[in-house]
């Protein structure tokens, strides 16, 4: 017989108290390891979501003679400029990070003839540029077909033109589709036309002034994307959008505090529990430590019965937390956040999860096993 | 272990032992002195409230006196620390107590081994001792029985082996036969008489007279002093 038997032998004798202990345990990593699971899985999500609205990175001709201006960044816009060309696309799409990336938007700015005066006029492919500004609002019909022309707000009222009337562009008639409600951004002045149609007004063909990207920075940092453009397109160069790294950082920030700080909730009410329900069987057991004490038992042994206790019940907790944890958070993913992630069984993180089950129940029940062993043996004696 | 060349196993001097309760000061032990040789099988008897208790956890290491010493086999006690002070008791002492005090979800040969857990002794050399004692208690044949399962008179023959597992010189029993019948209280005092019989020293608290038929001494305390002594 060891120390250990007797710790072992006691946790059978109160199934009761070990199962509420165990539980306990459970319940803290369990709920850590749901939280840490679904957060992880979250992040990537909501980074993801993120990154898919609003551009993160703007390439641009690699120029200094650029004649326009679009969201602060000069580009080219007129005969003579140097622009990127239509396979840029391509090139774009095919970089060795390209299953990072979540929208290519290309544009072409120049300026043509509308309604008998110049106005400046944006070619966008309208599929990609809708998805990369999904807050877009507008009264008509959403832009869909080559002859189709989305104004901005300002544009619309200079030119005196409402959802569904006609539109001369160069000589051509177009759809005025819709008109988009004021963004307090300088596209309320813009035109946008299919990309295409501009290119071949304007008699730029295989022209582009900028493209924009919206690319997912979670598995690759946004740096490494802009390298592997730039790599792809040396007449190019592609920045990142310092304000939409910043944002996104902030956002997946601010979520993991959030996450973090309710960890360390559960991790303390888990460790009250266990001190709690410690200090009670220390309470119970006064009479046992006393015998234990009077027939030559150390105080290490007896703080090493309760801690042996602790050990046995935290290496249960963990196994059995980061089993409940990890499965309690497929079923949030799933059913509360409503997304289809799959979540695996990651060895690792449950190996950390025994761990912190060890650490937790040992750290609880430490200050009640040294008290348990300060036990005045004669005192304890006297409750026998 | 049990058999000592030293005639003088337990020497006691100036043994004083002050409670404090509810602000007032109860000598429990006043000045006291007490020799206890080797091999002797000694009662300590007295009214309640007498002092016998008190005198009994201080020599069993577990009760520093207020003022005075305690020799046992030479070494001054308590001027051990309190884990050297409990390793003296796992070698030197035995102790069987009045209501048994067997851990409850320990079988009788668990119980018996148990001073045996802290030694370095193999779990095969703890069971071959623990069944031994077991057996000539005359228990051999309960051994895996848990205390609930035990009469009073089995608890305390399972409470004896587990005094003297670890071959302890001195066996300390408070009031042993105080939870037994007259039958198994006489069957109980013939154990300890055999066991003393084998060298092994028994100071023993009772306030049973009948039990001085086995005991070769006996001490009777009032109010914290030695009243009188006989030897039998």
């Amino acid at each position: 017989m060891r120390v250990d038997t007797i710790a072992l032998k006691n946790l059978k004798r109160r199934p009761i108290k070990a199962l509420f202990m165990l539980l306990g345990i459970i319940l803290a990593v369990g709920t850590i390891v749901t939280l840490y699971t679904s957060t992880a899985t979250l992040n990537v999500e909501l980074a993801d979501r993120f990154d898919e609205i609003g551009a993160n990175i703007m390439v641009i001709p690699d120029s200094k003679d650029m004649n326009l201006s679009y969201g602060g960044v000069r580009v080219s816009g007129a005969q003579g400029k140097q622009f990127l060309a239509n396979d840029d696309i391509i090139s774009i799409n095919t970089i060795p990070n390209s299953n990072n990336i979540a929208t290519v938007a290309p544009k072409l700015l120049t300026s043509l003839t509308i309604q008998g005066e110049k106005a400046v006029v944006m070619g966008v492919d309208f599929p990609q540029e809708l998805a990369l500004k999904p807050w877009w609002t507008m009264e008509g019909e959403r832009p869909k077909g080559v002859q189709d022309v989305l104004l901005g707000s300002d544009a619309a009222i200079i030119l005196g033109i409402k959802p569904g009337d006609v539109i001369e562009i160069e000589g051509e008639i177009f759809n005025a589709a819709a008109v988009l409600h004021p963004q307090g951004s300088e596209e309320d002045g813009l035109i946008f036309m299919q990309l295409l149609a501009v290119q071949r007004l304007a008699d730029l063909e295989d022209s582009l002034s900028l493209i924009e990207v919206a690319a997912y920075c979670t598995t690759c940092p946004i740096e490494e994307i802009v390298m592997d453009i730039n790599n792809a397109l040396p007449h190019a160069k592609a920045t990142a959008l310092g304000e939409a790294v910043k944002a996104r950082a902030e956002v997946v920030d601010r979520f993991n505090k959030f996450s973090a700080a309710v960890a360390f909730v559960v991790f303390s009410i888990g460790s009250l529990l266990i001190l709690v329900t410690v200090i009670s069987s220390v309470k119970e057991r006064t009479k046992e430590i006393g015998i234990f004490r009077a027939i030559g038992f150390r105080q290490r042994s007896i703080i090493e019965i309760f801690l042996t206790e602790a050990l046995i019940l935290g290496m249960f907790g963990g196994i059995l937390g980061y089993i409940a944890g990890n499965l309690a958070a497929r079923a949030l993913i799933s059913s509360a956040a409503g997304l289809d992630v799959a979540i695996g069984w990651d060895f690792f993180i449950g190996g950390i999860t025994i761990v912190m089950a060890l650490v937790l129940s040992l750290l609880s029940s430490a200050y009640p096993a040294v008290k348990a062993a300060r036990l005045d043996p004669a005192e304890a004696l006297r409750h026998i | 272990m049990k058999k000592r060349d030293i005639k003088n196993l337990i020497e006691i001097s100036n043994l004083t032992k002050i409670y404090q309760s509810g602000g007032e000061q109860v000598k429990a032990l006043n000045n006291l002195n007490l020799t206890m040789e080797n091999g002797e099988f000694a009662a300590l008897m007295g009214p309640s409230g007498s002092g016998k208790s008190t005198l009994l956890t201080i020599l069993g290491a577990l009760n520093p006196p207020t003022s005075g010493k305690v020799f046992i086999d030479g070494i001054d006690i308590y001027n051990l620390s309190t884990e050297r002070r409990a390793d003296f008791r796992s070698t030197y002492m035995g102790f069987v107590f009045q209501q048994f005090h067997l851990i409850p979800y320990l079988s009788a040969v668990e119980n018996v081994m148990l001073p045996l857990a802290i030694s370095s002794k193999s779990s095969r050399e703890q069971t071959e001792k623990a069944q031994n004692l077991l057996e000539k208690v005359g228990l051999g044949n309960k051994l895996k029985r848990l205390p609930n399962e035990l009469s009073g008179g089995e608890q305390e023959r399972v409470a004896i082996a587990r005094a003297l597992v670890n071959d302890p010189p001195i066996v300390f029993a408070d009031e042993p036969t105080g939870a037994l019948d007259a039958k198994t209280s006489l069957e109980i005092m013939e154990l300890f008489q055999k066991v003393n019989e084998e060298s092994y020293t028994i100071i023993m608290v009772t306030h049973n007279k009948e039990n001085l038929n086995f005991v070769k001494r006996a001490v009777f305390i009032r109010d914290g002093e030695i009243e009188a002594e006989e030897r039998y």
